[in-house]
């Protein structure tokens, strides 16, 4: 059998192509401010601590931390299942929100709507078949989210 | 097809004598004119009425005609009570025939649901010599049954309604009120958009699509319909495919054997490359379901050609093959255990898959989500949905993970794709997945059949030994009949899974002739007379739209929907919200005049009129409206009928329409006058 010369055989032009990375689409600017308008829309007086942003946005997110929530809602948890997680890219999410005037800070690390922001919820509550399943929980937990409500889910710790 | 309207009659009887209207109507273009509130509308309504249309005005049963037709008339200032009243139409079809049609108003002796027909001119050239019918209208059956005044009327045009379904899974004829919006506007509800005053109450599925489907005569229905009954038969070809292949399992299972080279689902690929066929774990190696049948008939026959020894005499043998059988039943538990394991290592697998695929759907919904916020986005104008950062106006990855420059990210869309891609990829390693712990399954079964096989064996070996020397020996005994028996057994099953292969050859075969006759039906339903006849309409509304001085978005960028029929926008924004009021009765214009003009070059079952009630809407250009005068003028020269109810001056109508012949009816002051 003759020998190939692999190196002959492949003495052709390369051509690399980058391909572009796939992202989560939570991790998509755009939903991820969606998401925040729809917290502060849910959140007491429209308004929330960046903690309590925090909590909400890590609640929200996946199947297990949703079941999570409203079952320490309830008052009954395992608790080691509700370990909040503080993401960096949610913060950025509020840079942005805040850059194109959807929200604006008020002392003690809280932020609230703008008119802007409040118009932007508006249409996305206005459209049922939008963020439907993060509705869903939203609407799923009793009246608005307070302070208390985050410091509660954070603080179980000491309590316990 | 063709529906002409000859005369319309209004009939009011009060205490003071009878009032009423005559309007004789010629081909071409029929202005009728009067000042406001002085009954032009009320013609339109009445033909609506008399037709037994008032469906796509109202869902209720009321009479939709003013007063001076249900309750007081007013003649020169004073109020007049109507005792009775009735309206008269009288109606052209395209064979000449000629229908005459009454319908109560209000009567003290009639139903308002009894029309009157006859079967001439009556109204035109009265004579007590036309034959007379009364038929029902706006009761269940009206469309069909023979006494059913629209499907009298149905059968006077010539339409033959389809069976369309509807949203409680029943069908039902599609009906003329949900046709007629194509033809003809009411004031009430008609201007708001193509087809708005087409009742949704029927409950009839995309009521919209499948009127304008009937009018143009497309041959899409008929192809949606065939379509439909090939996905019933494929259906039915599945079940029957699945009962088959249970029943082969069934068969492989009970004798304790292994099913190989089917899938549970309908293939093309028959003759399979590799037959199909029931194995048997022989201890060592799998057998056929021919090698083990010959096996056990060899046997069969050596142990036959052997008188049966007394236990005593078998003793040495007995043991060896309790040894044998021994040895064989650790082997095969063992085998099994092992599968067992694998099935449980599969089972994580497919459970593994399950956790993947839950991810991506919620990420594939998830940047739906996207798609659709950053449509709303850039009404908002976020920069954000530009990729444009807020604050610093550059250029910003789409994501939220640290910005780092070298990084491209997939565009939202193409996510999607990359999305579906994975979806599809773990979609089919689960169903392999599912095929592998089925196959492992099956073997398993066989195993333990043959260890309870064996242990059978050795029970009959155990009491050989420990019986009375002198009998015979119930080892050797057992062992012939079970031999037999297993004959008989693989024989039956033999003869069974050879008729289910014939069945099988036969679905296989009809798998294949519907397939093939789903691939020849056109992807979109759409024949290539359909996409023609709508990209003439396109053409002809196009050319309208221009002329109309349509501006709200470029007409080139206008097109008709091979989805909805209807016109829609090359970015596919709906053109209900974006237009404003008057393009939006422009569009209506171009495309009720665009249905009417196609039927000239084209066959459709289009009735060859249109019906507007003051076309001349919002605070539309005078430009613009003499254009769509000129236009509908021309109706003349194909034996078609536009009416057109108008306040405008008379003079300025004669100016704008110059020479071109039309015809023009109007009346000074109230429609209704003292006629005796």
């Amino acid at each position: 059998m003759p020998k190939i010369d692999f190196l002959q055989a492949f003495d052709v032009r390369f051509d690399f192509i980058e391909r572009p990375d796939t992202t989560p689409a939570d991790f998509r600017p755009l939903w991820r401010m969606a998401l925040l308008v729809l917290i502060l829309d849910k959140c007491w007086g429209q308004r929330a601590s960046i903690g309590q942003v925090h909590v909400l946005n890590w609640a929200i997110r996946t199947k297990q931390s949703r079941d999570a929530f409203l079952s320490f809602q309830k008052g009954s948890v395992s608790y080691e299942r509700a370990i909040v997680r503080f993401e960096p890219s949610l913060n950025r999410a509020i840079d942005f929100a805040f850059g194109e005037g959807l929200i604006r800070k008020r002392a003690n690390d809280v932020i609230e709507m703008t008119i802007k922001g409040r118009a932007w919820a508006d249409k996305i509550l206005n459209s049922p078949e939008l963020l439907s399943e993060e509705r869903g929980f939203l609407t799923g937990i009793k009246g608005k989210i307070t302070q208390q409500t985050a410091d509660a889910v954070l603080n179980w710790e000491l309590k316990a | 097809m063709s529906l002409q309207f000859r005369q319309l009659q209004l009939r009011a009887v009060t205490a003071k004598g009878v009032y009423g209207a005559t309007l004789a109507f010629e081909k071409g273009l029929v202005v009728v004119r009067a000042g406001n509130s002085s009954g032009k509308s009320t013609c339109v309504q009445s033909i609506i009425y008399a037709l037994g249309l008032e469906g796509m005005i109202s869902k209720k049963h009321s009479v939709p005609l003013p007063h001076c037709m249900t309750e007081r008339l007013e003649d020169r200032g004073t109020e007049i009570i109507v005792l009775e009243s009735s309206v008269l139409l009288e109606i052209e079809n395209q064979k000449g025939e000629v229908l005459s049609i009454q319908r109560p108003v209000k009567s003290t002796s009639r139903d308002t649901h009894l029309v009157s027909t006859w079967d001439g001119p009556a109204l035109t050239s009265p004579s007590n010599t036309y034959l007379q019918r009364d038929y029902f209208v706006r009761y269940e059956g009206a469309a069909q049954r023979e006494r059913g005044f629209h499907h009298r009327l149905a059968s006077f045009l010539g339409w033959e309604l389809p069976d369309v379904p509807h949203y409680d899974e029943s069908t039902g004829p599609l009906y003329l009120e949900c046709i007629f919006p194509l033809a003809m506007i009411e004031q009430k509800h008609g201007w708001s958009g193509i087809q708005a005053s087409i009742p949704v109450h029927y409950g009839i599925r995309e009521v919209g699509k499948r009127s304008t489907e009937f009018l143009l005569a497309l041959d899409a229905y008929k192809n949606s319909i065939a379509r439909q009954e090939l996905n019933d038969v494929k259906e039915n070809i599945k079940r029957d495919w699945q009962v088959i292949f249970n029943g082969c399992q069934n068969l492989a299972r009970a004798a304790g054997g292994v099913l190989q080279g089917l899938a549970a689902e309908p293939t093309t690929d028959w003759p399979r490359g590799v037959s199909p066929q029931i194995v048997f774990f022989g201890g060592v190696k799998w057998l056929s379901l021919t090698e083990e049948l010959a096996e056990k008939e060899e046997q069969l026959k050596n142990e036959q050609s052997e008188e049966i020894q007394l236990a005593g005499e078998a003793a040495n043998q007995v043991k060896i093959a309790l040894e044998k059988a021994y040895e064989a039943l650790r082997t095969t538990e063992l085998l099994a255990n092992r599968l067992m394991q694998e099935l449980g290592a599969e089972r994580a697998q497919v459970d593994s898959i399950d956790q993947r695929l839950e991810a991506l759907k919620e990420d594939l919904y998830r940047h739906k989500d996207v798609q659709r916020l950053q449509r709303l986005g850039s009404e908002e104008a976020l920069e954000i949905s530009k990729d444009i950062c807020p604050t610093c106006h550059q250029a910003v990855t789409d994501s939220l993970l640290p910005q780092d420059k070298r990084q491209t990210i997939m565009s939202v869309e193409e996510n999607l794709d990359f999305i579906e891609g994975q979806l599809r990829t773990f979609e089919s390693m689960r169903a392999d997945a599912e095929r592998v712990q089925e196959a492992k399954r099956q073997q398993v079964n066989a195993f333990v059949s043959r260890a309870d096989e064996l242990r059978t064996e050795i029970r009959a070996h155990k009491t050989t030994l420990t019986s009375s020397s002198r009998l015979p020996s119930i080892s050797a005994l057992r062992q012939r009949m079970v031999v037999e028996d297993r004959i008989t057994k693989l024989r039956s099953v033999e003869e069974d899974f050879r008729r289910a292969l014939e069945q099988f050859r036969q679905a296989s075969e009809l798998w294949r002739i519907t397939l093939e006759k789903i691939r020849a039906l056109p992807s979109d339903d759409l024949s290539q007379n359909d996409k023609q006849k709508l990209s003439q309409l396109q053409d002809i509304v196009v050319d309208q739209l221009h002329k109309y001085e349509f501006s709200s978005v470029s007409p080139r960028s206008i097109s008709i929907s091979s989805e909805t029929y209807k016109p829609i926008h090359e970015d596919g924004f709906d053109l209900g919200f974006d237009l404003s009021a008057t393009d939006m009765i422009r569009l209506i214009w171009s495309y009720l005049v665009g249905l009417l003009e196609l039927t000239r070059s084209r066959q459709t079952d289009h009735p060859g009129f249109l019906i507007f009630d003051e076309p001349r809407q919002h605070e539309m250009s005078p430009t613009s409206y003499a254009e769509f005068l000129r236009r509908v003028a021309n109706s003349r020269d194909h034996n078609q009928q536009v009416i057109v109810t108008s306040s405008g001056q008379e003079t300025s109508i004669k100016e704008i329409l110059g020479n071109v012949p039309f015809q023009l009816i109007g009346f000074p002051g109230k429609i209704l006058t003292r006629l005796a």
